[in-house]
């Protein structure tokens, strides 16, 4: 409910803007710094709990985990949540795995969740002999019978006024559900961290 | 702040509508039904954006997979695709195979047969995932549609074939070894094997006859009159092979060609011939009863007295007796001699001198032991009584010579639907003419001039020939008591291979083939099926006429290993001697793709491309399954099986 109403908004938004947006938009020659900025803004968004009409909550979604249980997000409230999307094809993805099991490793007990949410990768065995394969020690999401993870990927591109159309894109959940962050593209458990440290 | 967010928002939402890559089609020239047509697919790509390969697949990234699809569609041809760069992938911890900038792809198919002119759609559907350095684009699939415009007229035969329209794929799956002593072995082994088929023995008797006669005679040199024997039998093969290499000199049609190389299977089958040499028989087994006695051998050797010449007329009868031995036995000496033929027809100086060389010691080595026999005569005067012996074994083999004619009338019968003698009557027959024989045997009863030879008596001589006929009857009796069954291997395989050879074929084999789910006649119907389910194609060109085909089918491909591999592939028997269009294609087929004229051949193809896994020839009693294993292997280990 609070998601369609953040995506009401949003489009209403966008509808008055849409002349001038061209225009501006090709002055302000956005790409990743533009999206920085915006992460910015939307960390610093996220401090202020006076301001919830500006908060980004992250949806809820139901998934399935490999062993066919459905998970929900809703079920890692008060935990600081990286949602990564990805899939086992993805070249840049695979980049980052050992730095998200590094992370795991060293922040789980300061309550940090990795979520997988594993795009079209074929059934849950498979994914299971990947991650076992990789040694992955976070939590891998996949369908529960239809194209859920899709619907999901949608739902965040949605959320956050920014089709999700290129993977690997993680986004920093903090404990009060609160979209933190959002990265297009790999990054290292430096970055990671950096961003995730004040959090935790 | 916001303002700001909602404007990079907006701008993220039109940049992710803009897709890295871009697909146009075009389709080839106008094409005639059968016809193999060319789709090119253009992929353009932004800079620094790469899809995957069609064909090397590695783990990790998915391929790019080019399908189409329409009505008009009769058998799907390779995906072509440039050779891919490739580079190490940390991400994948391999070697990726990519494509990048402006990639053109080549989509084939096969026109069905059966087209009116028209513009038919072609339906394109291109599944692909983009990647950069450092973002991937889940997969996605385009499609688009193309026209291709059917024109009247008869397929093209330099467009009929994937592999000529397909320059890429590289044609080195030559496998005949069409090396000289590669021929030379062929030659000299088949030959040996070809002393012991069942075609050869009812020339036997008349070779005897004509020899012993010949011995008779003081003034002809028994070594020259031999020697053009031999000739005959030699000269004849040598000579046809010369003849398909004139025929196919400068030739660049291959359907000549094919059915030049073909010859052989001709000559086995044609009702005219055949007709020919079974009243040739019918006037043999006349003359070994003693019911005529027109002994040319004799008058030959009396005319030539006459004259007071030395023995030409003598020798040419030894030399044409060669001839008939060889066309007669040519049903059986085909397998070995159509492999010659095949070089015979490239229709070069070099096949033309291999195929010579190959027929020569072929010619040689077949009549060798036949020679030897016309030597026989002689030392058979030496055994006592030989007279008697003589006319027993004359009047035997005058049985035999009924048979051989019924063998030779068959073929005419069926191929005019006569219907005479079918299947089950020319057993009878045989089983007869065997029951007849063993009574004569065993002096039931005599014939002609045996009366007048002296008492009956049940020598050794006399029981060896019952035992051996009995030997042939059992085999006879059980398949009329069980009627042709496909996949009977009740039979020891000698006695089903003789049969097979001898009798019609059993014409209901088809009828079971299909209900067990081969294609019968049907190639690009298999060719699609085994395209759809991604199963590997096995191929067996067979032929109406082939004896060892039959054995085959029904001893090797029932064994339980042999099945199991079986049961994983699309089935399509291919018969390359019916006397219609589609044999001709699927003769030509086998010709030009495999460079074989012989049955039973084997392929397993690879639905995908149309090449070959893995090929082989002849009767396989063992290790027909490996054969098999090894193609399937080949085909699970191609990329595009991955998926």
């Amino acid at each position: 409910m609070k998601n369609n109403m953040i995506l009401k908004q949003i489009t209403k938004v966008e509808i008055l803007f849409l002349i001038g947006l061209v225009f501006i938009m090709s002055l302000t020659g956005c790409d990743n710094s533009t999206a920085q900025q915006k992460n910015k803004t939307l960390t610093k968004n996220g401090k202020n709990k006076q301001d919830k009409s500006s908060e980004l909550l992250a949806p809820d979604f139901s998934l399935a985990d490999l062993e066919g249980n459905t998970v929900t997000l809703d079920q890692m409230r008060g935990k600081v949540v990286l949602l990564n999307f990805w899939g086992t094809w993805c070249g840049p993805c695979r980049k980052e795995i050992p730095d998200f099991i590094n992370l795991m490793k060293k922040h789980k007990k300061d309550g940090l969740e990795i979520v997988g949410v594993t795009l079209t990768s074929g059934p849950p065995e498979n994914i299971k002999a990947f991650a076992d394969k990789w040694g992955i020690n976070y939590k891998l999401l996949t369908d529960i019978k239809g194209n859920e993870t899709q619907t999901v990927t949608a739902l965040y591109g949605q959320a956050t006024g920014k089709r999700i159309t290129g993977i690997p894109t993680t986004f920093i959940i903090d404990r009060e559900g609160v979209i933190q962050k959002r990265y297009v593209g790999p990054r290292s458990e430096a970055i990671f961290y950096n961003d995730l440290k004040k959090f935790l | 702040m916001r303002f700001i967010f909602v404007l990079s928002t907006f701008f993220n939402v039109i940049l992710s509508q803009s897709d890295p890559v871009s697909f146009s089609s075009n389709i080839g020239s106008v094409a005639r039904a059968g016809e193999v047509v060319n789709i090119e697919i253009l992929a353009s790509m932004e800079d620094q954006w790469h899809i995957y390969s069609v064909h090397k697949i590695t783990e990790g990234p998915f391929p790019t997979e080019i399908s189409i699809s329409g009505d008009v569609i009769g058998s799907f041809g390779p995906i072509i695709e440039p050779e891919p760069k490739y580079v190490f992938d940390p991400g994948f911890d391999s070697e990726t195979y990519y494509h990048e900038g402006d990639t053109e792809f080549s989509a084939l198919f096969r026109l069905k047969r059966d087209l009116e002119p028209g513009k038919y759609p072609i339906n394109i559907e291109v599944y692909y995932m983009v990647c950069n350095e450092r973002l991937c684009y889940p997969p996605k699939v385009k499609t688009d549609i193309v026209y291709v415009e059917v024109e009247e007229g008869a397929s093209r035969l330099e467009r009929t074939s994937f592999a000529s329209l397909n320059n890429q794929s590289d044609n080195n799956n030559s496998h005949t070894d069409n090396s000289l002593l590669g021929i030379l072995i062929l030659a000299f082994g088949g030959a040996i094997i070809s002393w012991i088929m069942p075609c050869v023995y009812p020339m036997i008797p008349i070779i005897i006859s004509f020899f012993g006669k010949m011995s008779e005679e003081k003034n002809v040199s028994r070594f020259t009159i031999a020697s053009f024997y031999g000739l005959g039998i030699a000269g004849t093969f040598v000579a046809i092979g010369l003849g398909v290499s004139i025929l196919s000199w400068g030739v660049t049609d291959i359907a000549a060609k094919s059915r030049y190389a073909n010859i052989g299977n001709f000559i086995a089958t044609d009702p005219f011939l055949n007709l020919g040499l079974g009243i040739l028989f019918i006037f043999f087994a006349l003359w070994m009863f003693g019911i005529i006695n027109v002994n040319i051998a004799g008058k030959l050797v009396n005319k030539t007295d006459q004259a007071g010449q030395s023995s030409k007329s003598a020798y040419l009868g030894a030399f044409l007796l060669g001839v008939a031995f060889s066309i007669t036995s040519f049903s059986c000496t085909v397998p070995v001699v159509g492999t010659l033929l095949v070089v015979a027809a490239t229709g070069t100086a070099g096949g033309m001198l291999t195929s010579l060389y190959g027929m020569i010691v072929y010619g040689l080595v077949f009549a060798a032991p036949f020679v030897a026999l016309s030597f026989f005569p002689k030392a058979l005067d030496k055994i006592p009584n030989s007279g008697s012996w003589m006319e027993t074994l004359k009047i035997s083999f005058g049985f035999i010579e009924i048979a051989a004619a019924v063998k030779f009338l068959w073929v005419p019968d069926l191929e005019w639907s006569i219907g005479l003698l079918p299947r089950n009557v020319v057993l009878i027959i045989f089983i007869i003419i065997g029951t007849a024989l063993i009574g004569y045997l065993a002096g039931l009863f005599s014939i002609g001039s045996s009366s007048n030879v002296k008492p009956f008596r049940l020598g050794r001589g006399r029981i060896v020939g019952i035992l051996f006929t009995l030997f042939f009857l059992y085999p006879l009796t059980m398949s009329v008591i069980h009627p042709p069954t496909y996949h009977y291997d009740g039979m020891p395989r000698l006695m089903d291979e003789f049969i097979e050879a001898l009798v019609p074929p059993p014409p209901t084999e088809d009828e079971i083939a299909r209900k067990e789910g081969w294609f019968v006649d049907q190639y690009d119907e298999a060719l699609e099926e085994a395209y759809r389910t991604k199963k590997p194609l096995f191929i067996d060109f067979t032929g109406v006429y082939c004896a060892n085909c039959r054995v085959m089918e029904r001893r090797v491909f029932p064994q339980n290993e042999v099945k199991e591999q079986l049961d994983k592939m699309v089935l399509a028997r291919l018969y390359v001697d019916k006397k219609d269009s589609l044999s001709e294609v699927y003769s030509k087929m086998q010709f030009e793709r495999y460079n074989q004229a012989t049955q039973p051949y084997y392929v397993i193809l690879d639905p995908f491309d149309e090449s070959t896994l893995a090929d082989t020839g002849g009767y396989i009693p063992k290790g027909f399954s490996q054969f098999l294993e090894k193609g399937a292997n080949k085909f699970s280990k191609r990329d595009y099986n991955e998926k």
